[in-house]
């Protein structure tokens, strides 16, 4: 095929992982382009519901959700975008005594890691959230300092921040191949032509897999529907984001909300919603906040959120070919993160020196020796057990 | 041509108060189908889903573009397709499927 462009850095994935590490690479002066199937923030990224949750991560990404937490307070001024990101607080309701003992544990080790969440019983529950029925909730665990973002302004930003640094992005460009030579990569084969490279980037959410196909490597993404439907705009009535079990609710800046559920047994690419699963959310949220019953919906879509085994996202190089980084697998955090993983990354990229450790997203650690691998997927099952 | 008419003022889409203008500039921006142009302004987003606008907008884009009216990709239907209160949305029963309100509403 005729070569058509050559570059450093190839990220394939127009979201905004592959946007964000895109944007600092080239503030780095690092030649990147950007390859994007459809048009950015088309998929998970211009379509989530905009939580900043830095509450109930695993211990690794406890430091790295902070860090990004603080570069959404001054995302909106380095993009040149209104992110509208506001620090609203995040609240997890705990429906069982069990429940809240889970909060417990959960805050308490997430407190040790220096971030501001603490258990409240059902009166501080109220007051933060006064429409709250009576009587619905043992109580929760909160976090004031997290925070909610609208995605598409904030991916859109990335996008036109990154172009505005000499970033090519080319959307409606489809990833055929990735050519190596001699075990390392050698350039990517699109529909417009052949980019040759030296590296490539895999930033394709639940996508990724099929790349990882061409280059002879499973990674381990299931991608399970996420929907939600959105109201028409309510004057404020839930300040925080509110998550009990696998639904949640969140009134966005211009006073609409956002209800939304995770389906984890629904397996699909789609970006459909399925009506009878909104019979769960609505249900569910209606018997928190009664007021949301007389609120129309005005749409609603779903998307796909990349599960990984662990719950934990891919990140650095692999061992099976020079020249090949991750940053897939995200598990529905990666808006949250978004902003840290593209300036980790691209000083990953650069120096191989990030400013947080990424070793323990290693691709490597799905295939370590046993006992390493219980000890992460007991942790992944214990916070699956914990949102059930 | 209305390219000659500085009509940018004219209000495309009523419900969420979004101008010709607006709308050309989301254009101008690279958006080629009608759900880009949603998603960049808000036209369409609003109580009537686009009915009245969302033609209009894929008229502006084949007029902006120069692609044939016929190869503007429309916006992506999403249930319901009218506003439907969140409670009815909980309590509809799958027999109700054939209630004509809920069904007119839903699918």
């Amino acid at each position: 095929m005729q070569e058509i462009k050559s570059t450093q850095t190839v990220i394939i994935g127009g979201g905004i992982i592959g946007l964000a590490i895109a944007y600092n690479l080239a503030k780095m002066s690092h030649k990147v382009i950007v390859v994007e199937k459809t048009y950015i923030a088309s998929q998970g990224s211009g379509r989530n519901a905009g939580g900043v949750r830095q509450q109930g991560r695993l211990p690794a990404e406890v430091p790295i959700v902070m860090e990004a937490t603080k570069i959404w307070d001054t995302l909106s001024e380095e993009l040149g975008v209104d992110t509208e990101f506001r620090r609203t607080g995040n609240l997890f309701l705990a429906t069982t005594d069990a429940e809240l003992e889970a909060h417990h544990i959960m805050s308490e080790r997430i407190r040790k890691q220096g971030l501001d969440v603490y258990v409240v019983d059902e009166k501080e529950v109220r007051r933060i959230v006064p429409a709250l029925k009576e009587g619905v909730c043992k109580g929760g665990s909160y976090s004031p300092s997290c925070g909610m973002a609208n995605p598409l302004y904030t991916t859109l930003g990335y996008g036109a921040k990154a172009r505005s640094l000499g970033v090519e992005i080319m959307e409606y460009t489809e990833v055929t191949d990735i050519r190596t030579i001699n075990n390392r990569v050698d350039g990517v084969v699109t529909d417009k032509g052949y980019i040759k490279c030296d590296r490539v980037v895999i930033a394709a959410g639940s996508w990724s897999p099929a790349l990882g196909k061409m280059i002879g490597i499973d990674i381990p993404i299931t991608p399970c529907r996420n929907q939600m439907m959105v109201t028409e705009p309510i004057p404020p009535l839930v300040k925080p984001f509110l998550l009990t079990g696998t639904c949640y609710c969140n009134q966005t800046k211009d006073g609409s909300m956002i209800i939304g559920n995770v389906d984890p047994e629904d397996y699909c690419l789609g970006n459909s919603a399925n009506v009878n699963e909104f019979k769960i959310s609505a249900r569910n949220m209606i018997n928190y906040i009664p007021q949301l019953a007389n609120v129309n919906a005005i749409r609603t879509w779903g998307g796909p959120l990349d599960l990984t085994p662990d719950d934990m996202c891919m990140l650095g190089n692999i061992d099976e070919l020079e020249g090949v980084v991750l940053a897939c697998g995200f598990a529905g955090h990666g808006f949250a993160i978004g902003p840290i993983i593209g300036k980790l990354l691209a000083q990953y990229i650069v120096s191989g020196k990030p400013e947080l450790p990424i070793d323990e997203f290693r691709f490597r650690r799905f295939k370590e020796e046993k006992k390493d691998k219980e000890v992460v997927y007991a942790y992944g099952q214990a916070v699956k057990k914990f949102r059930d | 041509m209305s390219n000659n008419i500085n009509d940018d003022d004219v209000l495309i889409c009523r419900c969420e108060e979004i101008t010709k203008g607006e709308i050309r500039e989301a254009i101008r921006k690279g958006a080629t189908t009608v759900t880009m142009v949603k998603k960049l302004t808000r036209a369409g987003m609003g109580l009537c889903k686009g009915k009245t606008c969302s033609k209009l907008i894929q008229a502006i884009i084949a007029e902006e573009t120069g692609i044939p009216i016929s190869k503007v990709d429309f916006d992506v239907q999403r249930a319901p397709l009218r506003p439907i209160k969140v409670g009815t949305l909980a309590n509809y029963e799958e027999e109700d499927l054939v209630s004509e309100e809920v069904c007119s509403r839903i699918l």
